[in-house]
């Protein structure tokens, strides 16, 4: 399946460079295509560089293909610089922007794509539930973590079992902003991970107009968003808490002391806002457990040998 | 008896053949129309849901009769394809095998071979259907014209040929 939606946006000269290859997709992290330069694949966490040298054909075809021939159809993605494609896999692009009044338009002349495929770890989330939880209801949870530690990952998976309920919490609407498509992957409207039987996906939106359209539209029992770290964000999050909604925020920063000496936070933690802390790590694996803490900052699990 | 049947059937074909004529050129007015609507609506599409092209073509052809119908279809189908070819080349390939049996002119269809080269932008479309626009015009004053003149010529001929024959 993840074989077909891959080969699907490739140019038919790289998709018949892969299939020389034989690749298990299910290791295959990366796929970039410079204009002049070759193929490299990020393969297993290595980088395997091809021989075949990537033309202009091979990238105006993939884009054909990426973009259903419609480039224009995307100029909201180009901004941001990518594609959510079919299976919630994204296409970085790099090229010549096109700006209008100081701001990113589109971009042309695209000369480097990136093709990430995605990973969804089914069930990454359940050691936390036991921390998040009360009387089968979610407490106000932040995720802290740096880049790269899977707090999406960790957040997608959340989502998804608070959506669909487990023995730690009761089923219940969940509301998703996804400004960048990263947590459900839509593509046409329709998440491509699995984001459970109870939430609804507003994709492409501004978190805080998202969160207040959710509350409006939807009325969600928990809203969920990636990345907060603008003013309008908090307050759309206090917004939320007060309509009686539970959060499940994720931040950027590496412990809650960091995030306790940034303005924007440091309210929000004095105020006991947020229930639960997690805060993740990059160690000996990816989305490791530094720590969760409570409403006072203290803490309350750890996972064993870190210290 | 059989000079009478002759000269009958002489009027009678040759009348025809002048109504065909003008037929023929109504045909012409209406298939340009039909093909102007269709760009109204392409248009306003692009303009409004920005959705991609196999889409657009989708929605558009399921709302029009044939033969644009299965051409919007068809050309949807095989850019959900992807075959090999950029997008003009397959919008040509479409026109070559779905647009034959129309009476539209050679011109008019290398100018919608054309249009395709930048159909995106709402610019080229607007050029495009201002072309379209003063081609409907020309046509149905040479259609109002010509019809009188077809039909007219068509019976005076035949009454021409059987005062000849007689």
């Amino acid at each position: 399946m993840k074989k077909l939606q891959v080969m699907n946006i490739l140019s038919h000269e790289v998709r018949e460079i892969l299939a020389k290859e034989r690749l298990d997709y299910a290791l295959l992290q990366e796929i970039r295509l410079r204009i002049g330069h070759p193929i490299i694949l990020c393969y297993g966490g290595k980088e395997r560089v091809q021989k075949e040298i990537v033309t202009q054909d091979m990238v105006r075809e993939t884009l054909d293909f990426v973009s259903n021939y419609s480039l224009y159809a995307y100029e909201n993605e180009l901004r941001q610089g990518f594609i959510t494609v079919e299976g919630g896999h994204r296409v970085g692009m790099a090229g010549q922007v096109i700006l209008e009044n100081g701001h990113v338009k589109n971009l042309k002349q695209i000369a480097s794509l990136n093709i990430r495929i995605s990973h969804e770890i089914l069930n990454c989330s359940n050691a936390l539930f036991p921390y998040i939880t009360k009387e089968r209801c979610l407490y106000h949870t932040m995720i802290i973590s740096p880049p790269r530690c899977g707090k999406t990952t960790l957040l997608r998976d959340l989502i998804r079992q608070i959506s669909d309920g487990n023995r730690w919490v009761k089923g219940c609407n969940v509301g998703v902003v996804d400004e960048r498509s990263e947590l459900a992957g839509c593509y046409q409207g329709i998440p491509q991970n699995h984001m459970g039987m109870r939430t609804d996906v507003l994709d492409g939106c501004p978190k805080a107009e998202g969160m207040l359209m959710l509350i409006r539209s939807m009325a969600p029992q928990v809203i969920a968003v990636d990345e907060i770290g603008v003013l309008e964000d908090v307050q759309a999050i206090r917004y939320a808490m007060n309509c009686g909604c539970k959060m499940l925020a994720t931040v950027h920063g590496d412990s809650v002391d960091e995030i306790k000496r940034k303005p924007l936070f440091g309210q929000l933690i004095q105020e006991q806002a947020f229930e639960r802390y997690v805060v993740l790590k990059n160690g000996r694996s990816v989305g490791e457990i530094a720590g969760i803490y409570d409403e006072n900052v203290q803490l309350i699990y750890r996972e064993k040998d870190y210290d | 008896m059989t000079k009478w049947i002759g000269s009958i059937l002489i009027l009678v074909a040759s009348s025809g053949l002048g109504i065909c004529q003008s037929q023929e050129l109504k045909k012409h007015l209406d298939e340009l129309e039909a093909l102007q609507k269709l760009f109204y609506m392409l248009k306003s599409e692009l303009q409004y849901t920005r959705a991609p092209f196999a889409e657009l073509f989708e929605k558009i052809g399921n709302k029009m009769e044939k033969p644009y119908s299965v051409w919007l279809l068809n050309l949807s189908r095989r850019l959900r394809e992807k075959g090999t070819g950029s997008f003009w080349e397959i919008w040509c390939l479409s026109i070559a095998e779905d647009m034959q049996v129309l009476y539209l002119k050679k011109e008019e269809l290398e100018e919608l071979k054309n249009v395709g080269k930048s159909l995106e932008y709402t610019e080229s479309l607007e050029l495009y259907m201002e072309q379209m626009e003063y081609r409907i015009t020309h046509t149905r004053k040479a259609y109002e014209t010509k019809r009188k003149l077809y039909r007219s010529m068509g019976i005076m001929g035949g009454i021409f040929l059987v005062i000849l024959l007689l």
